[in-house]
């Protein structure tokens, strides 16, 4: 088999550590400029020198999104910061554009230039295309199927990188302006309002044909490719992506653990339907979204929508961050409600601690709290089970 | 500047039959936006009847070529590549490469309906094809720079309903299935969304393999023509999809005729009494905006 790349998302210093320390081979993330993904707490030059120095010292990658659909205006000073992030030494960029490819070529960057899935690449005699232009690598469409990217994977003169996880365009991704028409902000400049996630009116020759309690929406699931990881392995796809730079932490953590724990029970043909399962199971608890295949098996049909009247629901078990330790009394920052007398557990790099019941919560002032429900609020947890600031602690679910 | 219109129906060859007007077929096995023309024997007979009237032809292959559709793209090329026609259109660089291998000496046009929107993009991509179509998300001032930068290889959008965007789902069906009211959708041109705090009603189409929505608006370049000539636009196109037939045939005129000389009081007359819903796009709307803006 390939050795197989984990790339992991990230929006600031916090979730780039979190993201190695839980498995990611490589990380990526937006500068200041040049970036989609504005809300994304973008990286300054600074931050971008400290995480390349982070996963360098653990042998691993970073790479830098420069996918803007530049207009005239947002050109300045692309120059300087494309030598500014050969200096810092990063491993990649990831380019929209054809100019900054060649561009970073003509500079002489030592770093690799990555096709960004913003141009919808599905063939691999684009990808000779790219390739003759200074392009190493090609973030394939999310609309291709097993099949397609196979056939790829073997035939095209370039690795091929596929995203196996989190939010997913409902259109071809760069192709799409309901952002730009309805709201005045550029998808393809970090701006897209989501448009495609609003409620519509349908109608035919002037006849309303939706319904008002469960009207026309055009919302993706996100994407979940556990069960065709294994395929993808085999179809000679080096770097498994997974999408979420606005996510948090722990959504982080846990999606990087769970395809890290689950390639490599593939890589070292220990897999089994048991952790398959189990691995399922993390992925839900993480999800803000229900979850589909996405293309790799078929078309999506209505069932790979979210529409406003869904059976399903989405569970997080989510508690909050662990924040320092003192002899198992440990700071908490609260991101979800939590009561006493509800089954816990310590997510950490490492393992899942053993499941406790939390017996004593207090706040700030030392008092007691029965119950907690104000996120970002700082609380004291007993915790009597091995965990370390940087942990995470959920509730144990029975799912 | 010339005018390309978009043909999409045998009877639309009459209106268009003019020295000044180049037309586009999209030929119907790799792409979408044709929803009157869906077989290849349509598609060979508006072909052949332009030709016979000795318009000036091009074809447009503009859907995303999936690997295993290049077997068969390569011998339909060649076969498109023996008429008389004038070049191809395309939004996939494959289509480029087959051309290319294929020895193709007429012109080609990489039209990808997004990406290209800088002076750099459009500098770095006319070195491999002989013109481009901008983005349309671009205001009046952006396309003018860009014009200017390039003469005579640079297009643009320039009448009709803009596409908004492209998806490979079957958005219309999988919600029809989901509220059980199963009902035809292949190609047809009179569905319509509202978005739930707007008035205006967006074309939508659901071909085979993909499902577009457009604007409500009809792009109205009548006034800009000028500006858009002295920076030698190479042409702008126009597009009938949606817009009914005496419509389409009086706006195509109009534009053409003020192409050729313009005259601000026949634009003013059209623009009161037509019911086209005539807007300006992006022409002087900037869509920079970020959330923290808005």
């Amino acid at each position: 088999m390939n050795k197989i790349e984990l790339l992991a998302p990230a929006g600031d210093l916090t979730r780039a550590k979190v993201a190695y320390l839980y498995g990611a081979d490589a990380v990526y993330v937006g500068g200041k400029r040049f970036s989609l993904r504005a809300r994304a707490s973008n990286f300054d030059l600074a931050d971008l020198k400290e995480a390349a120095d982070f996963a360098h010292n653990l042998g691993k990658k970073l790479f830098v999104t420069v996918n803007m659909i530049a207009h005239e205006e947002d050109m300045v000073q692309l120059e300087e910061y494309l030598l500014d992030l050969d200096r810092i030494k990063v491993d990649a960029i990831i380019v929209a554009s054809l100019y900054i490819a060649q561009l970073a070529r003509t500079l002489k960057c030592t770093y690799e230039v990555h096709l960004s899935t913003q141009l919808s690449v599905t063939n691999s005699a684009t990808i000779a295309y790219y390739r003759s232009h200074g392009v190493d690598r090609i973030v394939l469409a999310r609309e291709l199927d097993l099949d397609s990217i196979a056939k790829i994977s073997k035939t095209s003169q370039l690795p091929t990188e596929v995203f196996i996880h989190g939010g997913m365009c409902t259109n071809f991704s760069g192709r799409c302006t309901l952002s730009n028409d309805m709201t005045l902000r550029d998808a393809n400049r970090g701006g897209c309002a989501q448009s495609c996630r609003w409620t519509y009116e349908l109608t035919k020759e002037n006849e309303i044909i939706s319904l008002a309690d469960n009207p026309f929406t055009m919302g993706s699931k996100d994407l979940e490719t556990l069960d065709d990881i294994e395929d993808m392995i085999k179809a000679g796809v080096i770097s498994f992506k997974i999408e979420g730079r606005m996510k948090s932490a722990y959504y982080i953590a846990v999606i990087v653990k769970t395809y890290r724990t689950w390639i490599e029970a593939l890589v070292s043909q220990s897999a089994t339907e048991s952790l398959k399962q189990q691995c399922k199971r993390e992925l839900r608890l993480a999800e803000n979204r229900l979850t589909f295949g996405g293309f790799l098996r078929s078309i999506p049909d209505k069932n790979g929508q979210v529409y406003v009247t869904q059976e399903d629901s989405v569970v997080q078990n989510f508690i909050g961050n662990v924040l320092s330790v003192v002899d198992q009394e440990a700071i908490i920052e609260i991101r979800n409600k939590v009561s006493l007398g509800q089954t816990l557990e310590v997510f950490s790099p490492k393992r899942i601690s053993e499941s406790f019941v939390l017996s004593v919560m207090r706040d700030e002032a030392g008092q007691t709290l029965p119950m907690i429900n104000i996120p970002l609020s700082r609380i004291t947890m007993l915790i009597p089970v091995d965990v370390h600031p940087g942990d995470f602690i959920r509730r144990k679910d029975d799912l | 500047m010339r005018l390309f219109a978009h043909i999409d129906d045998i009877d639309q060859i009459s209106v268009f039959s003019n020295p000044n007007v180049d037309v586009i077929i999209t030929e119907p096995v790799y792409s979408y936006k044709h929803p009157h023309l869906q077989t290849k024997a349509e598609f060979w007979k508006v072909l052949k009847s332009c030709l016979k009237q000795q318009l000036p032809t091009y074809i447009e292959i503009n859907g995303f070529i999936e690997e295993n559709q290049l077997e068969g793209l390569k011998p339909w090329i060649k076969d498109l590549m023996d008429y008389p026609i004038q070049g191809f259109y395309f939004a996939d660089l494959s289509v480029l490469m087959l051309l290319n291998e294929l020895g193709y000496q007429g012109e080609k046009i990489f039209a990808p309906e997004t990406i290209l929107t800088n002076t750099f993009e459009v500098r770095t991509y006319l070195e491999s094809v002989d013109r481009v179509m901008i983005s349309k998300e671009l205001t009046l001032e952006e396309i003018l720079v860009i014009c200017s930068a390039f003469p005579n290889k640079v297009e643009i959008f320039g009448a009709g309903h803009l596409q908004m965007s492209v998806s490979k789902r079957p958005l219309l069906s999988n919600y029809l299935s989901l509220i059980q009211k199963e009902q035809p959708t292949l190609n047809q041109t009179n569905y319509r969304l509202r978005e739930m705090k707007r008035q205006e009603k967006m074309p939508i189409l659901e071909e085979a393999n993909t499902f577009c929505v457009f604007t409500q608006g009809i792009l109205n370049p009548l006034e800009e023509l000028p500006q858009l000539q002295e920076t030698q636009c190479f042409g702008i196109h126009f597009d009938p999809l949606f817009i009914n037939k005496e419509d389409a045939k009086e706006y195509f005129e109009l534009i053409l005729n003020q192409i050729k000389s313009h005259d601000s009081k026949k634009i003013e007359a059209f623009t009161h009494k037509t019911s086209l819903p005539l807007f300006k796009g992006y022409f002087y709307r900037k869509t920079n905006l970020s959330k923290e803006k808005v």
